[in-house]
């Protein structure tokens, strides 16, 4: 839809058009919205899977293994098809007390529009070296992985020719052999935690295959170069991660790329008053993606990071169906009773999504919670104890990483969860 | 190239002295030069600070330190406003948190009072806590300084820069002066990279060099003693931790470390003082870090879990006698040194800069105020400080202002353009960040270096290959794709 | 001299030592059948599917994403490298179009997996040259 006919009043928009919002708006569409809006800041849609030019999106949901720009491009092409609105070079700036959402663009300047729901899709941005304090110098040749990755593979721009990266997760990892494969030499991978952080077979494709050394239970603790970056210093640390004494290491080097962990963007949700979880970084959502907000939808990185874009797309399919219902009030009754859940955090758990379960009428027969873990388990029993203490289920795994995200098909045990008012979850092996 | 090397006054440093003395010189009929050995205006001490305006309560009666600080403090809010500068007058504290320190604070009081700073007061626990409420249960009582402020201290000192440009100041970037012209106890001029430069008069504003410069002219006068002092930046969701500049008690070699507001919303703790060797240093360090977290968190404990988004440190230019030293050189007749300019350095620049040309008039050169009026100049707003009609009356007559490039701070391409635009282009990274703010938000320019890099290089007309963080050396793109 | 080989196929990870013997293979530590078969592969053959981007001209894209269709050879990322490095393109480029076929080997393509279409307001980027 160009840029410049859209609508003063929609019945579902959605901030962010990567792959949460892009499901958000075809599953808003598909449940009977009529006016649906996307509104992204870059000069396309697909977010940031359109840098991300890799394999390995798609298993789950399409038994394909895609690149990034496939998978989005199976998106796009339905919000094409389906006429859906979309505004790209465009940003929301606010929105106010009566659901109006302050745009500004460069065709337009600003416009301000009125939305009966309102889904936040607007993803994550990256840890910066300021939040782990690294001593030294403030050279250039610093990057987090991410610009790095859309410096090399949207604009078609070098970032460095020696190159160490700090951070074993994956976008490290593929960063790792991206580099790698464009003429530059990958000095090594530095991990702080004593094992990686991101999948194996990424382990494998891009470091092993490649003869990069992986340093694990390392960090940095000194940059040097007062103009360009031209050495690090780094040191073993313990399982505390407190660093060990005379184990010092330097390499040298023009580039230290930073794949230290990713933050869910939240600075719109905040000044629209929407409360948020601390543990995740993102909002209280309910079990149908609703914020504290009433008309108010959050999916994707914003609510919490996950690993894998099929779940993303899942979790923006559910958002945009409970916004549609929502908006259209084709529902009559939204909930069967009143009854509502905290479900908390017990030992060995660092999140759990939702973390509000409602008697919602129009619920999934798959009802699930997604959980992460605080660290590794064989093996995982998973047990939903009330206020009391008293088991209200269990479930087992095989395993649970703290670098995945594992879901808990709580179906069965759904209304039994719901006499209670609060809950929490933990794990032992 | 500079075509002409002949000026009246060269001013040697582009810092908050420098740029406060280049801007009264514009009233004059003076032909003015700034050499400035940085890429940019503001590269020294006048980068790495605390941007505070303080009251004058801090420096012993009788010195030039009391005496400029004062009459400083009294001009910066007009002066602010002249150039489209965000000045507040915060006030400050200094927080004693026990018996003696208590006790220090009445001499801190009457010390304030002899240099004249008004309206000093000292409160106790109950009143501190109201105005406070994040302040730490050790705090006894404090000195309360209505007068002193925060300032956003680049944008200040680029536009005493533009405005000195705009009225025919050269201002001659990245060439560092490595000698002094001096004839039969004259000077003559200045020696640099790119050749010679000649004048009358010429002001050593060279800040941690300034001993170096007057080395050259045989003077021994001064030896730079360079403290670093770390700081640590808290995201902005921690903006209401403190309303006004918490200092601990001041010691003999510093003001003590602080919790203060930026005047763009910020909170920012640090300010220790460590005896450096190297004064090029730079860096910031884990022991500087532990330093002043434990003494900040006495201050205000919330500073212990408080998110941190970057951190700087910055070299003073401390030296032995611990006052300013301000005075023309008899063995180079027009030389003038303002050498060992350290706190409170840039709350005394407006008075210093009128010091200095009352030791020009009186010496060297009669100031004949100019034939043609000045021409004024002002920083233009950045765009998010504009009410949202201006905003769309903006965009619509430049499109630019309705892209937004750094989504923390909301600064748009046309914010950037202006810097591109300017009367001193701000071409590097560093530049364009400390004049528009892109990049100093929480995301620390991870999503605005991209849109600033193509900007620059399609605006600024520099490749891409060629745009640098700061100085020479720094650059940011190694190479292009399959190249 | 056993290889190591991670196996990928389950979380599990199973490090499976792989020994060639002449025509044989000989492993041990596998839990199932799919990773013996893959670590028999990862060692008489391993593949990659390789992907990277390529210079195009007269787009607002600067590289356009490519990959190829089935996995290649491991140690044929180099060639690979060398081979997409030279392309240049010029726009519209379709989604999925075929730039090379049988790239470095017969019955692997090398595709777009981005659309590129033309540019029209004919901007020429002064910044970089071809």
């Amino acid at each position: 839809m160009k840029r410049t006919e859209i609508l003063d009043n929609y019945d579902v928009t959605i901030i962010g058009g990567g792959p949460a919002g892009l499901s958000a708006a075809i599953s808003s569409k598909v449940n009977g919205a009529n006016n649906v809006l996307v509104i992204d800041r870059d000069l396309y849609l697909g977010g940031i899977l359109q840098q991300c030019i890799h394999p390995g999106f798609g298993l789950k949901k399409f038994n394909l293994e895609l690149t990034g720009p496939e998978y989005a491009h199976k998106f796009i092409k339905k919000v094409l098809d389906m006429d859906i609105d979309y505004i790209i070079d465009a940003f929301v700036t606010e929105i106010t007390k009566n659901n109006e959402v302050f745009i500004i663009c460069p065709e337009i300047g600003i416009k301000k529009i009125t939305s009966k729901a309102i889904i936040f899709a607007m993803g994550c941005r990256e840890k910066t070296r300021g939040s782990i304090r690294i001593p030294g110098f403030r050279p250039a040749g610093i990057f987090t992985a991410g610009t790095a990755q859309r410096l090399i593979n949207i604009d078609g721009l070098g970032v460095g020719k020696r190159i160490v990266i700090l951070g074993s997760g994956d976008i490290g990892l593929i960063m790792a052999r991206r580099c790698t494969l464009e003429g530059a030499k990958v000095e090594a991978v530095i991990e702080i935690q004593q094992y990686p952080s991101g999948l194996n077979r990424n382990v494998q494709q891009c470091l092993t295959d490649f003869e990069i050394p992986l340093f694990l239970g390392h960090t940095i603790t000194d940059i040097q170069g007062s103009k360009r970056i031209n050495k690090v210093v780094f040191s073993k640390v313990d399982f505390n991660k407190r660093i060990i004494s005379n184990t010092e290491k330097e390499i040298d080097c023009d580039t230290l790329l930073l794949s230290i962990g990713l933050i869910p963007e939240n600075e719109l949700t905040k000044k629209a008053g929407i409360e948020i979880d601390s543990s995740t970084g993102g909002p209280f959502v309910d079990n149908m993606l609703q914020t504290s907000r009433k008309g108010f939808f959050a999916c994707g990185n914003v609510v919490q990071i996950f690993d894998l874009v099929d779940y993303v797309s899942n979790d923006g399919e559910l958002a945009g169906k409970s916004a549609a219902i929502y908006s259209m009030r084709k529902v009559k009754n939204r909930y069967n009773s009143n009854k509502k859940v905290f479900i908390g955090k017990g030992r060995g758990i660092k999140s759990v999504i939702p973390q509000i379960l409602k008697d919602y009428s129009f619920l999934d027969k798959n009802k699930q919670i997604a959980v992460r873990v605080s660290d590794r388990f064989e093996k995982p029993v998973f047990s939903l104890k009330n206020s009391s203490g008293k088991i209200i289920c269990e479930i087992k795994k095989q395993y649970a990483l703290p670098a995945e995200m594992i879901h808990l098909n709580i179906n069965d045990y759904f209304d039994k969860i719901l006499k209670e008012k609060t809950a929490f979850l933990e794990v032992k092996e | 190239m500079d075509q002409n090397k002949d000026y009246d006054v060269l001013i040697i440093g582009a810092g908050v002295t420098g740029c406060s003395i280049a801007r009264e010189l514009c009233f004059f009929d003076i032909k003015t030069a700034v050499i400035e050995k940085s890429s940019y205006v503001c590269s020294g001490q006048s980068k790495a600070n605390g941007a505070i305006i303080h009251g004058g309560h801090n420096s012993k009666p009788g010195t030039l330190k009391a005496r400029l600080n004062v009459k400083g403090n009294s001009l910066f809010s007009p002066l602010c406003s002249k150039l489209g500068v965000k000045f507040r007058k915060t006030g400050l504290l200094v927080i004693a948190t026990n018996v003696d320190e208590s006790l220090s604070l009445n001499n801190l009081l009457a010390q304030g009072q002899a240099n004249g700073v008004r309206d000093l007061s000292i409160i106790n626990r109950e009143e501190l806590v109201k105005i406070e409420p994040n302040i730490g249960g050790d705090a006894k009582s404090a000195l309360l300084v209505p007068s002193a402020g925060i300032v956003d201290v680049h944008r200040f000192v680029i536009a005493l820069a533009e405005f000195a440009a705009f009225n025919s100041v050269d201002f001659i970037l990245e060439n560092e002066v490595n000698g002094l012209i001096i004839e039969n106890t004259k000077i003559l001029g200045v020696k640099t990279a790119r050749g010679d430069y000649f004048s009358k008069v010429v002001i050593n504003c060279a800040g941690i060099d300034s001993d170096k410069i007057m080395n050259m002219a045989g003077l021994k006068d001064i030896k730079i003693l360079p403290r670093k002092g770390e700081y640590y930046i808290l995201d902005k969701s921690n903006s209401n931790m403190v309303k006004r500049p918490c200092f601990q008690m001041p010691n003999k070699n510093s003001k003590g470390v602080l919790v203060f507001p930026t005047i763009n919303g910020n909170i920012i703790f640090g300010g220790n003082s460590k005896l450096i060797d190297n004064k090029n240093d730079t860096s910031t360090t884990e022991e500087g870090f532990k330093e002043v977290i434990n003494k900040s968190s006495i201050l205000v404990p919330k500073i212990k879990n408080a998110d941190i988004i970057a951190q700087f440190s910055g070299v003073r230019s401390s030296t032995e006698n611990e006052d300013f030293f301000i005075a023309k050189a008899d063995t180079a007749a027009g030389l003038i040194n303002v050498a060992g300019i350290d706190s409170p350095g840039l709350s005394s620049a407006p008075a210093i800069a009128q010091m200095v040309m009352d030791i020009i008039d009186n010496n060297f050169i009669k100031l004949n105020k100019k034939q043609n009026a000045v021409k004024n100049y002002k920083l233009k707003p950045l765009f998010r400080e504009l009410q949202i009609n201006e905003k769309n009356k903006l965009i619509k007559s430049n499109r630019m202002y309705g892209r937004i490039i750094c989504r923390c701070e909301e600064i748009t391409e046309g914010d950037v353009m202006d810097a591109l635009q300017s009367p001193i282009p701000a071409k590097t990274i560093d530049a364009i960040k400390f004049r528009t703010l892109a990049g100093t938000g929480r995301c620390q320019g991870a999503f605005d270096l991209e849109r600033i890099l193509k900007l620059v290089s399609k605006y600024g007309f520099l490749d891409i290959l060629k745009i640098c963080k700061n100085e020479e050396g720094s650059n940011i793109i190694t190479n292009y794709a399959k190249s | 001299m056993p290889d190591k080989v991670t196996c990928i196929i389950c979380p599990n990870s199973c490090v499976i030592e792989a020994t060639k013997e002449g025509e044989e293979i000989s492993l041990n530590g596998e839990s199932c059948n799919r990773g013996k078969k893959y670590a028999i592969l990862e060692v008489t053959d391993p593949r990659r599917i390789f992907t990277s981007t390529v210079l195009i001209k007269g787009s607002d894209l600067k590289v356009i994403p490519v990959r190829t269709t089935r996995p290649i050879r491991k140690n044929e990322w180099i060639n690979a490298k060398q081979l997409i490095d030279k392309l240049r393109l010029d726009a519209p480029v379709e989604f999925g179009k075929i730039i090379i076929s049988d790239f470095l080997e017969n019955g692997i393509d090398l595709i777009a997996t981005r659309e590129a279409t033309k540019n029209d307001t004919g901007n020429i980027d002064l910044s970089r040259k071809f």
